[in-house]
């Protein structure tokens, strides 16, 4: 497990620092003026969703997958690996932006946290589940399949947000608050764990 | 004890069949495992790695099998045609992975046999050439006492000067009965002096496993004319090559003809001629 | 110990180690109790298979020209005289088989032959 883990590590310290920028530039346009969407506070969020492409795709690059089952430990171990990977990248990318909301709010004195708060958990879960999604799918079929599944839900992505924040602006559903941000948290977690679950039971006689 | 025990070992796939493959590898010694490009010979070392089933047949590996097979892998070292690791990788990112992989990888023989190789250790893989990323293979597998090395397809690529380093090392490695090799490769000159077993795989089937030198015993190269060759007993002969001028017979050597001068086969002439007879 | 193997000349590898170690053992090059190198370290050296090395030792060992000590190795056994007058005849009748058919193929008759075994002898003293 901790041979995936550094494998996995040694990627990261360049995708996380990518990330980070992205995610401080992201609450940057947001909250300059003119009034940005709630798209551009998340996207990076969802951009995050990405992580589990991209690793599969370095590993394929390198033959990674197939020496690290040949290595004495568990293969499914790979999968472990991914799995608390993706989750802690998307929770660093959300501890970034809730940082950088909370200095935003020091800084200018405008606190619209409690409207940006629900946000975030939404777009936090979204990510989730998009991560939930993806997994599966690349552990079976690969990460350029993935890689492509990846661009095609990050346009429906966009789309889907400008219909929601449009109908939001115009009253016909109610803009998201914390308790729905918290219960989308949960579901999202819980999506994930079956999907942590199917990836493990498809990976585990995998040809490779 | 013998290092690898096969039985029966059986993969089926769409367009190919590993069928029914059984072989031992004395502790000890060296096996070549000889074969053409998609013969199988990949496939059978992925059987024995793990990375996939059988659908039939047993693995016996040091001792350990069924349940417990994967408990070898501690002890086997394994090289592949391609470096497992990311080309950005340096000696020290491939020594941090291997220590949290193997229970007994020693950092310090590791470092001092990529030196002993000439394994730059501060350069990426991806500067590395062929041969260097091969011996950075080998020092990785070897650098955790293992006792059973896998080498598939490693010395293709290699220069000449490279490939004999490399055979030091097997040489090396083989220092007592503990200590086993298998090596696969379809460049049959890289291990006909080397090993002490050579099996031959062809389309699946195994057609001969048997030691060496016994190997050049049985078998003998005749050179005759067609008249000659028409006068020798169909059964003797594993496979002959006909021109214009004459022919190139391997015969068994009990059955040739007294009076006829026999010279000694070579491995990659054995192995044409059974598996030209095979698909006949 | 002098070891040299020919590729090329057909006769098996073990075949020219047993040879060559025997004459040594006979000629005293090689001493009695004199410690030969292991099997394996042998075929390292040699880049041979260890299993050719192993053929050559079991061969000498059978025959009387080496024994084995279990945990310490193999060791030139203690010159066996008849041995050794035997392989000299056996050498002996060797040679005596080769002139006879050379004799043959140039008619001369065995009185021919011993006639220029004598002259030999007398041109040597």
């Amino acid at each position: 497990m901790k041979a995936a883990l550094k494998n996995d590590w040694y990627y990261l310290r360049f995708l996380l620092p990518i990330l980070l920028i992205f995610s401080v530039l992201s609450t940057v346009t947001y909250n300059l003026p003119p009034d940005e969407g709630y798209y551009s506070l998340v996207s990076s969020l969802l951009y995050a969703s990405c992580i589990p492409a991209a690793l599969f795709l370095l590993n394929e690059r390198s033959r990674w997958g197939s020496f690290f089952a040949a290595m004495p430990g568990k293969r499914s171990a790979f999968i472990h690996a991914k799995y608390i990977v993706t989750f802690l990248s998307i929770i660093f990318v959300m501890a970034v932006l809730v940082i950088s909301c909370i200095v935003y709010v020091f800084a200018s004195g405008n606190n619209e946290m409690d409207k940006e708060m629900p946000i975030l958990l939404t777009g936090f879960s979204v990510s989730l589940f998009l991560c939930s999604m993806f997994l599966p799918i690349i552990t079976r079929f690969g990460a350029k399949v993935g890689v492509i599944i990846f661009f095609i839900m990050m346009f429906l992505c966009g789309i889907a947000a400008g219909f929601y924040e449009g109908m939001i602006e115009y009253g016909e559903i109610a803009a998201p608050d914390i308790p729905f941000g918290i219960a989308s948290v949960g579901a999202a977690i819980i999506i994930y764990l079956i999907s942590w679950l199917l990836s493990f039971w498809i990976y585990k006689s995998k040809e490779l | 004890m013998n290092t690898i025990e096969l039985k029966g070992l059986t993969k089926h796939y769409n367009d190919f069949t590993l069928d029914s493959i059984s072989l031992t590898l004395p502790g000890g010694c060296i096996m070549g495992l000889i074969g053409e490009n998609g013969a199988g010979k990949s496939t059978m070392i992925r059987l024995l790695l793990g990375l996939s089933q059988p659908d039939s047949g047993s693995i016996s590996i040091l001792g350990y099998e069924g349940k417990d097979l994967y408990l070898a892998k501690d002890d086997i070292g394994f090289v592949m045609d391609c470096i497992g690791f990311d080309k950005g990788f340096k000696l020290r990112h491939v020594d941090s992975i291997m220590r949290s992989a193997y229970r007994s990888w020693n950092s310090r023989e590791f470092f001092s046999l990529a030196e002993r190789l000439g394994i730059p250790d501060n350069k990426k893989i991806s500067k590395m050439s062929q041969g260097t990323r091969m011996k950075l293979s080998i020092a990785a597998a070897l650098s955790h006492n293992a006792r059973l090395l896998i080498l598939d397809e490693a010395t293709n690529g290699l220069d000449p000067v490279a490939r004999d380093e490399v055979t030091d090392i097997l040489y090396d490695f083989t220092k007592d009965e503990e200590h086993s090799v298998l090596i696969s490769s379809h460049i049959v000159s890289d291990l006909e002096k080397m090993c002490d077993y050579i099996a031959f795989l062809h389309m699946g089937k195994l057609l001969l496993c048997e030691e060496k030198d016994r190997l050049y015993e049985e078998y003998g190269l005749l050179h005759c004319t067609s008249q000659q060759l028409a006068e020798l007993d169909e059964k003797a002969i594993i496979g002959k090559r006909v021109n214009k001028y004459g022919a190139d017979v391997i015969i068994y050597r009990k059955a040739a003809p007294k009076n006829f001068k026999i010279s000694s086969i070579d491995i990659e002439s054995l192995f044409i001629f059974m598996v030209k007879e095979d698909d006949e | 110990m002098n070891i040299l193997i020919d590729n090329r000349n057909g006769t098996p590898i073990y075949d020219q180690i047993y040879t060559q170690i025997k004459s040594q053992i006979i000629s005293g090059e090689l001493s009695a109790d004199e410690m030969l190198p292991s099997i394996r370290s042998l075929a390292r050296e040699l880049r041979i298979s260890v299993i050719t090395t192993k053929r050559a030792y079991d061969e000498l060992e059978r025959e009387g020209f080496i024994y084995t000590v279990a945990g310490k190795g193999c060791f030139v056994a203690a010159k066996n005289t008849e041995l050794l007058r035997e392989e000299n005849l056996r050498q002996i009748e060797e040679h005596i088989a080769a002139i006879l058919q050379l004799a043959s193929s140039c008619g001369l008759e065995t009185e021919d032959i011993i006639e220029m075994i004598r002259y030999e002898t007398e041109e040597n003293n």
